[in-house]
């Protein structure tokens, strides 16, 4: 049943199924799998992080919201362009990662976590406070955002182009991370979780290998908030906030840490959630919150481990 | 000179009140910080029942009336809440890291905020203080809520209190061997689960009691939760987890910043906060009293 | 020419001093033993060197190098490699990838995010070669937590060998070992590299006069006695040092059942 061909297939199957999305669903599913996949990298970009590094890190919105801040910002006073509002994003998130990691990467524990969560929630408050650069509490508004410099309106106004758009980004991205985690790097990231005082005792600068991957992880949390502004066309205070790092970190858990696959998974799984109970009920927290706690006893590998032993037992 | 006196003037009840949000804060961080010391376990639902308390003071004691009612009706409910958690989390305590306990608890804390919203909405409730001392008073001439004094002469007895039952007491002293030395103290026959339990119920019913006596310095509101649950992580990494003196001083200092700061620079009082705790921690990694083996 | 030298090398905690003032000097190619009764500081000793632990008094030199002030993976990337006292692996991982983990850093491509792990041939190779030189050619698949404990004293061996150390630090290394175990291992240790220096704590007596060239005694945190494993038997000094047991071949012979501890740590 778990024959290298099918792994090696089922990738493709996958992908197919993503280019034809357009075809099998509406465009407001269209929609919703736009979002689920610029967060499945968020937390694809997380689990670097907790699933790989052993970092848990309660605050990887940090990224997220400054990139799409700088995202908003360059659009709306410099130029729209979409792939030059990227990089300003992915830019302002690892000059901001660098700052930030120097300081929680010599924490140890769970001064970590309360590090990243202070840092996250620096930024809501900035975004918050800083009225005459973010817009405050208001947000930003952005125009439409084009791919070619000069061109107007185009390939990214509509719900379909947009897709496609996101989703070269995801599978670049996605692929990126993969390579990250299968390379040395990524080996030294996983001595690293496993046994902190073997790796210092081989000669790896640890504190170094953990800047460099909550930068790598802000980079590519960066480069999902610059998607989601040229998706949403509004920035606003709440995505670099507790909400979004808890969101983003619920997604890793239910997923499966350690695996990339399972957090884009996970994505999926938390954001249908979210429409449709948000669609029924106002409450639609009470039932996440009951979500996550019955992950904690009942599915504390995450949905890709699940899965995968079921394959196994079938 | 007399607008250098006005200054200071102005300043002492900046001071004053400082020390009224520092105190119901402790309340908040002291439970916090014990809970982690004890059962290595970070406990995000921590600011929902300090919502539930000022939710509970909002029912209660909307004029004032009642007030001592719903302190009580608050620290039951805090206890069994914290009875609850202690259950709930002890399965998974020490599981992989922190990430299960805080999917658990942050899950908690979505239910007990979304229960509150179903009951009282979206408002935003300030409940009157009550009404013996509901009036102001005059401090270094200008006047000043009397009831936010009663909260400071309130909130360092309790703390004092809190400071006497664990550093002075029997109770305290398995509490702080339990939090040094876990397994040794098991090993001593000593049912380390009713320690576990009871700290955790007596935690939990403070942040209850400082929902309460916040409710009319603070507005109760949906979202402020997690405010005081943020507040109370950065007292806590100040002052250094499972250390009460820590968490006091934590407070305290978290108090000062947080009124100076909103009365000097209120864009930046947030900035203000933070710079503080990333300038403690840079100088001491575990917090003022807190050792690096704790960080661990 | 000296590999290791320690000058006047101290530690105090407050005023327990565990080390104090110890001088030092461990030749090229030595197989220099370090023992002692429990709490006598060796471990103190070997963490200083290690650089797990800031020395409050003296030097350390490695050949003409003060590296006093280095940290700990410096010190690895200078040269100097250990096993720990209780085994200390990437248990989560295959064996092969425990030393791959330690040649990738050595041969420089630790950093390198890009190529795969398996597209490193040369660091698979190397690392494959040390498996079989210490013994666990086959075991390269399996996990490293489910190893037997004289084949985690192997790996450990082998990773430390991976990082190409001038100096290896052996701690308590047969501690916990079969007998049969034990003696495996003292061939893996005569089998090493004869420029290789290794410093060794040990309680095994048989294993320490078998293997050691040079021997030193620490007592209550100072250096009693060094020599040829013969003159520290014969010592007169050690023996009065011991006179607290009646049969001071007690020490020697029998190490105390499950002396895995060192009380000064």
């Amino acid at each position: 049943m778990n024959a290298p061909w099918v792994r090696r297939a089922l990738p493709a199957l996958v992908l197919v199924l993503l280019a034809a999305a357009p075809f099998l669903l509406n465009g407001f599913r269209l929609r919703l799998l736009t979002e689920v996949l610029i967060f499945g990298l968020l937390a694809a970009s997380l689990d670097l992080l907790v699933g790989y590094t052993g970092l848990t890190s309660l605050g990887h919105a940090l990224g997220f919201g400054v990139s799409a801040y700088a995202t908003g910002i360059v659009a709306t006073r410099l130029i729209a362009n979409a792939s030059l509002t990227l990089l300003a994003g992915v830019a302002a998130a690892v000059l901001v990662s660098l700052v930030t990691g120097a300081l929680a990467v010599r924490a140890r524990g769970v001064y970590f976590l309360m590090l990243t969560l202070a840092f996250g929630q620096l930024a809501f408050s900035l975004a918050d406070t800083w009225t005459p650069v973010t817009g405050g509490s208001n947000g930003l508004s952005l125009p439409v955002f084009q791919l070619v410099p000069g061109a107007e309106g185009g390939l990214l106004s509509g719900v379909v182009g947009f897709y496609y758009y996101t989703l070269v980004a995801f599978v670049l991205g996605y692929a990126a991370l993969r390579r990250v985690v299968s390379s040395p790097f990524g080996l030294a990231l996983v001595g690293i979780r496993e046994n902190e005082a073997r790796m210092r005792a081989v000669g790896y600068a640890v504190q170094g290998y953990k800047l460099a991957a909550y930068c790598t992880a802000g980079a590519l949390a960066g480069y999902a908030g610059a998607l989601y502004a040229q998706q949403q066309r509004f920035v606003s205070p709440g995505l670099a906030g507790f909400e979004t790092s808890a969101l983003a970190l619920v997604m890793v858990i239910i997923g499966g840490r350690g695996t990339l696959v399972g957090p884009v998974l996970g994505a999926g799984v938390v954001l249908l959630l979210r429409d449709e109970l948000s669609t029924r009920f106002e409450e639609w927290q009470l039932v996440l919150g009951v979500v996550f706690i019955a992950i904690v006893y009942f599915l504390p590998r995450g949905l890709a481990a699940a899965l995968r032993q079921r394959r196994a037992v079938a | 000179m007399g607008g250098l006196e006005d200054l200071v003037d102005a300043y002492a009840v900046t001071v004053l009140n400082g020390l009224a949000r520092g105190l119901v804060l402790f309340l908040i961080a002291v439970g916090l910080s014990l809970i982690f010391g004890l059962m290595d376990v970070l406990n995000l639902a921590h600011g929902a029942v300090f919502l539930l308390g000022g939710y509970a003071a909002v029912q209660l004691a909307p004029t004032g009336d009642g007030f001592l009612v719903a302190l009580a009706v608050a620290a039951v409910l805090g206890l069994l809440l914290g009875g609850g958690m202690a259950a709930a989390v002890r399965p998974i305590a020490g599981r992989r890291g922190h990430l299960d306990q805080a999917l658990l608890t942050l899950g908690a804390s979505y239910v007990l905020a979304e229960i509150a919203a179903i009951v009282w909405g979206d408002g935003y409730y300030s409940p009157l203080a009550p009404p013996a001392v509901a009036s102001s008073v005059t401090v270094l001439g200008q006047a000043f809520p009397a009831y936010r004094l009663v909260v400071i002469v309130v909130g360092l007895v309790l703390a004092l209190a809190v400071y006497l039952l664990f550093e002075r007491t029997q109770i305290g002293a398995l509490v702080r061997a339990t939090v040094a030395d876990r397994g040794m103290v098991a090993s001593l026959g000593v049912n380390t689960t009713v320690v576990l339990v009871g700290v955790f119920a007596v935690g939990t019913a403070l942040a209850a009691v400082g929902g309460v006596l916040g409710a009319p310095i603070l507005t109760v509101r949906p979202g402020i939760d997690r405010q005081v649950l943020l507040l109370a992580l950065i007292t806590v990494v100040i002052g250094g987890l499972g250390s009460i003196r820590g968490a006091l001083i934590g407070a305290l200092l978290i108090g000062q910043v947080e009124a100076l700061g909103v009365a000097l620079l209120p864009q930046f009082a947030a900035f203000l906060l933070f710079g503080a705790m990333a300038a403690v921690l840079l100088v001491r990694p575990a917090g003022l009293f807190g050792s690096l083996a704790e960080a661990r | 020419m000296n590999v290791l030298t320690l000058e006047g090398l101290g530690k105090s905690y407050g005023s327990l001093v565990a080390v104090d003032a110890v001088d030092l000097a461990v030749a090229e190619g030595a197989r220099h033993a370090l023992i002692g009764p429990n709490g006598a500081g060796k471990t103190t000793l070997f963490d200083m060197v290690g650089g797990r632990t800031r020395p409050t008094r003296g030097r350390i030199l490695l050949g003409d190098a003060d590296i006093t002030r280095r940290t700990e993976h410096e010190r690895a990337r200078l040269g100097v490699a250990k096993t720990f006292q209780h085994s200390n692996l990437f248990d989560g991982l295959s064996v092969l990838d425990n030393v791959v983990m330690a040649v990738q850093r050595d041969a420089g491509v630790a950093r390198s995010p890009w190529r795969s792990v398996g597209a490193h041939r040369e660091v698979r190779e190397r690392a494959g070669e040390l498996l079989s030189r210490l013994g666990l050619p086959d075991r390269a698949g399996a996990s490293a937590g489910a190893l037997s404990h004289g084949e985690r004293r192997q790996l450990e061996v082998a990773v430390a060998l991976a990082t190409r150390p001038r100096l290896l630090l052996l701690d308590e290394p047969v501690a916990g070992m079969s007998p049969a175990e034990s003696s495996a291992f003292v061939e893996l240790v005569r089998g090493l590299p004869p420029e290789l220096t290794v410093l060794i704590i040990e309680h095994d007596m048989d294993v320490v006069f078998t293997l050691a060239t040079r021997v030193s005694v620490l007592h209550a945190g100072r250096l009693l006695e060094e020599g040829t494993p013969a003159e520290v038997r014969d010592s007169a000094t050690v023996q009065e040092a011991y006179l607290g047991t009646q049969d001071a071949d007690d020490i020697f012979l029998t190490p105390e059942p499950g002396a895995t501890r060192d009380g000064a740590r």
